[in-house]
């Protein structure tokens, strides 16, 4: 895995979308809108980028239609475990200068 | 489609590995219906049981399973979350403590013809879970 930030996954309400995925397998696109504070239209949008570029899958199973199930993909879970590594190197290339650099 | 990605500050990147955590912690402690914990707790109760009827009672044990495995998941894609794990440790371990007390039911049935431990590591894997299940309430609270 190359850590690498990801310019689909990068906005913030898709890698909150990403993240949710990720711990859930497959979720109701109803579980995310809950908890992301968009409208539906601006989460519809959100959705169809990570639908495009493949890391995404949406479906709709059994009988009812009228719910939306959204999934990653292999290649849309690689490229976000790239992100999240790129954001933790970001965070731990911040050096914090310990106690022992100031005693003499 | 996107091609300049803003590199993030460190606060910046650390703000979003919150947002991260916040978000799937969100997910995986989406409240369970109340029914689910007692329906749970007796199926592994009755599972665990099972060892008390020797051979006789494989049958029932995969029947008793199939119900807990097929009861879990409808519930879950009722709830839009068909395959997320809790977050709360105390509800893993206890979970983890009645699946044990299966396990154990399994060796004792294999050492000794009486069923009275059986009978006590049936009640006790539903005490566990039903604990376990007042643990994950009180972590997710209670559905909308």
């Amino acid at each position: 895995m190359t850590a690498e930030l990801d310019p689909i996954i990068h906005p913030t309400h898709r890698l909150r979308i990403c993240a949710m995925l990720v711990a859930g397998s497959t979720l109701e696109l109803s579980v995310i809108k809950k908890h992301l504070d968009l409208s539906p239209s601006a989460l519809s949008k959100q959705v169809a980028a990570l639908v495009d570029a493949g890391y995404v899958k949406q479906e709709r199973l059994g009988s009812d239609t009228r719910r939306v199930w959204l999934s990653m993909t292999r290649q849309g879970r690689k490229a976000y475990q790239g992100h999240i590594a790129a954001l933790r190197e970001i965070v731990n290339a911040t050096t914090v200068p310990s106690p022992d650099n100031y005693r003499g | 489609m996107e091609n300049n990605t803003h590199v993030p500050d460190p606060a910046e990147a650390r703000e979003a590995l919150a947002s991260i955590d916040t978000a799937q912690r969100a997910v995986r402690d989406t409240p369970w219906p109340t029914w689910i914990y007692p329906a749970n707790a007796f199926l592994l109760g009755a599972m665990t049981l099972t060892f008390a009827l020797g051979d006789d009672g494989f049958p029932f044990l995969l029947a008793a399973g199939a119900v807990l495995m097929a009861v879990n998941v409808l519930a879950g894609y009722r709830m839009g979350t068909p395959y997320t794990l809790p977050t709360s440790r105390v509800f893993l371990a206890l979970v983890g403590a009645s699946t044990a007390c299966l396990f154990a039911a399994f060796v004792v049935s294999e050492l000794t013809a009486q069923a009275w431990p059986i009978v006590v590591l049936a009640v006790a894997a539903a005490a566990f879970y039903l604990a376990g299940g007042v643990a994950h309430r009180r972590s997710t609270g209670t559905p909308r």
